[in-house]
């Protein structure tokens, strides 16, 4: 059925939250067994389960019209997308991250890491580097045009997982990850020495696909942005 | 894998090559909509393919910029292959337009070349067509610009399309006092629909509720009637004089729309009076842009199929002072969501080398009275040693 509206949703942790809200909004997608596509007639929306990293993909290309996704992957993926609501979960952290000994050296007895690369102060993070900076991460775009629009000079060294391999193995001092509790780095001696960006996850939608179902896509937003107001 | 079997199964980006039936197509769509702009008087014009980089590098904007595909001549020009056919068909018409010859009507229906990412499939939009009109400062050119794109577009989409009109200037005052920087983003944002980071750079100016209503005022969409309602509710609760610096633009294109609707409602499209609507969120994609600006979306395309908008300082840039409005269509999202057509039936003529000139004759007859004929020498005399 062609009236009906698109969403694109990521496979995940993310899901099951995402689930609960999207029903008390009165919008139910069962993606029951190994189904990667539910409707739901009354609420009028079709729901494709995708990959994380694909979702902007589907929504860019506007197989999907809409889509539920993290502001890192849709940095990296450099499309532009509409941003009709931020959700109150599923948020988390941008950080820079060193081994302890290079961390104490850039924290210099800071507590708590600043959240900025100014804040932090640019000739620390040199001067426990050998005057460059080299950083291994997932988010290359993200990374390098952080660095660059500070005037930064940055190395950047993409890769796909285990991050914090990299300083640990001495590939680069630094890495730039997702951070949520922070415990995979503490185990792998591994500390956040900056904050980079916090990330949120939002509804998207395509440019063009916003433009053509307005008036739907708003009232969606609004019974889903009233059913996350209850549910907090 | 060699690099010359890379260069043989693949294509580099930024070009598109069309066969057969979807030649076809392409081609009767190029020249229907070849035929509408000539019946409203506009002429064929081609600009050319690469001209010197620095003619446009102060007006395209960096994400743009980076897009184009350049190259160095032997002279060590650096040189870039067309990659706007507004910007290019600008210098074009400067170099030979004369000031006491405009109005000028043209149209261009031409390949354009662009960097796209390789794994993108949606920016197909390497074939357009479209209308300038230079020398029209008034409300009536803007009017014939938006009718004739509406016109353009049903003929291919027979009321599938919604047109959005909104205006540069609405933004543009909106953001004077703001850094360059703000102004990006505040852009961005408005681009985005993102209303919070919209709001975030707003408040940097404007109180609190001041800035909401501006983020009204810029993302609301709808038909003329309700954006006048609305618009005018927001503006009262403005401080004066930016309610007035706001006023002239916003009620141009509100009367702009309403007469567009009027408009459709004499030409023969099956476009809606409702696929018109009002949208300040619409304030036109490049830097060169200086009033009203549009786009048009159809069901199922995954971006806008036609934008355009006034343009009044970019042919001055050229050395040619005079304004302009116009329009672009993206002729394959379009196609692509129009039927294929199949080839047309070509009627065989057996012929071999002895026969072939008294039935080349024959050929040239029955393509006179309207017929396609080809030769068939499949029961010719062997091939020749």
């Amino acid at each position: 059925m062609s009236d009906l509206l698109t969403i694109a949703l990521p496979k995940g942790r993310l899901l099951e939250q995402l689930d609960t809200h999207l029903q008390e909004a009165g919008i139910h997608l069962s993606f029951s067994g190994r189904k990667l596509v539910a409707t739901d007639d009354t609420a009028g929306i079709r729901g494709f389960l995708v990959k994380n990293s694909d979702l902007p993909t589907y929504v860019h290309h506007g197989i999907a019209g809409l889509g539920v996704c993290g502001e890192d992957v849709l940095y990296e993926s450099g499309y532009d997308f509409v941003r009709l609501l931020r959700l109150p979960f599923g948020g988390t952290r941008m950080c820079m991250a060193a081994d302890n000994t290079t961390a104490s050296s850039v924290l210099a007895g800071r507590t708590t890491p600043p959240d900025s690369i100014e804040t932090l102060g640019l000739d620390r993070l040199l001067d426990a580097s050998d005057g460059s900076i080299s950083v291994a991460t997932k988010f290359v775009e993200f990374t390098r045009d952080y660095f660059h629009r500070r005037g930064i000079p940055v190395d950047v060294v993409r890769l796909n997982g285990s991050v914090e391999l990299a300083p640990v193995l001495g590939l680069t001092p630094y890495i730039v990850d997702l951070v949520e509790t922070g415990s995979t780095l503490r185990a792998n001696r591994l500390e956040v020495i900056c904050e980079l960006a916090q990330i949120e996850v939002s509804i998207i939608a395509n440019p063009a696909y916003y433009k053509l179902h307005h008036a739907r896509i708003n009232e969606v937003v609004a019974r889903v942005s009233d059913a996350f107001a209850q549910i907090q | 894998m060699t690099t010359r079997t890379r260069a043989v199964l693949d294509q580099p980006t930024g070009t598109e090559g069309l066969y057969l039936e979807d030649a076809w197509r392409h081609r009767n769509t190029v020249s229907r909509l070849g035929n509408i702009l000539e019946e409203w008087g506009y002429f064929p014009v081609h600009s050319p393919l690469i001209d010197y980089h620095d003619a446009f590098s102060e007006l395209v904007r960096s994400d743009a910029a980076r897009e184009i595909y350049r190259l160095i001549d032997r002279e060590g020009e650096l040189i870039a292959i067309r990659s706007d056919a507004t910007l290019f068909l600008a210098k074009h018409m400067a170099r030979f337009v004369r000031p006491d010859a405009l109005p000028v009507r043209v149209y261009y229906a031409e390949a354009i070349l662009r960097h796209a990412r390789r794994e993108d499939i949606s920016r197909n939009e390497y074939f357009q067509i479209g209308a300038e009109l230079i020398g029209e400062t008034g409300v009536a050119g803007e009017l014939e610009t938006l009718s004739l794109a509406m016109k353009t577009i049903d003929a291919v989409l027979p009321g599938r399309c919604v047109l959005h009109i909104g205006h540069r200037g609405v933004v543009d005052r909106i953001t004077e006092s703001f850094s360059s920087d703000d102004q990006a983003s505040i852009q961005d944002a408005l681009k985005n629909h993102d209303r919070v980071s919209l709001l975030g750079r707003l408040t940097r100016v404007y109180d609190r509720t001041h800035a909401e209503s501006l983020a009204r005022i810029l993302m609301s969409i709808g038909n003329a009637d309700v954006i006048a309602e609305q618009t005018a509710t927001e503006l009262r609760g403005l401080p004066d004089t930016l309610s007035r610096a706001l006023q002239p633009d916003i009620q141009h294109v509100l009367r702009l729309a309403t007469r567009l609707k009027d408009a459709l409602a004499v030409m023969n499209t099956e476009t809606s009076a409702d696929a018109i609507r009002v949208d300040f969120s619409e304030f036109g994609a490049q830097s060169y842009h200086t009033g009203i600006a549009f786009r048009a979306y159809a069901e199922g395309a995954e971006a806008a199929v036609a934008s355009g908008g006034r343009y009044d300082s970019l042919y001055g840039h050229f050395g040619l002072p005079a304004a302009a409005v116009g329009f672009s269509v993206m002729l394959r999202r379009l196609e692509r969501l129009s039927p294929i057509e199949a080839l047309p039936d070509v009627q065989p003529l057996q012929a071999s080398t002895d026969s072939f000139v008294a039935q080349l004759a024959e050929a040239e007859r029955r393509r006179q009275n309207g017929e396609r004929v080809s030769f068939d020498f499949t029961s010719s005399e062997a091939p020749h040693e």
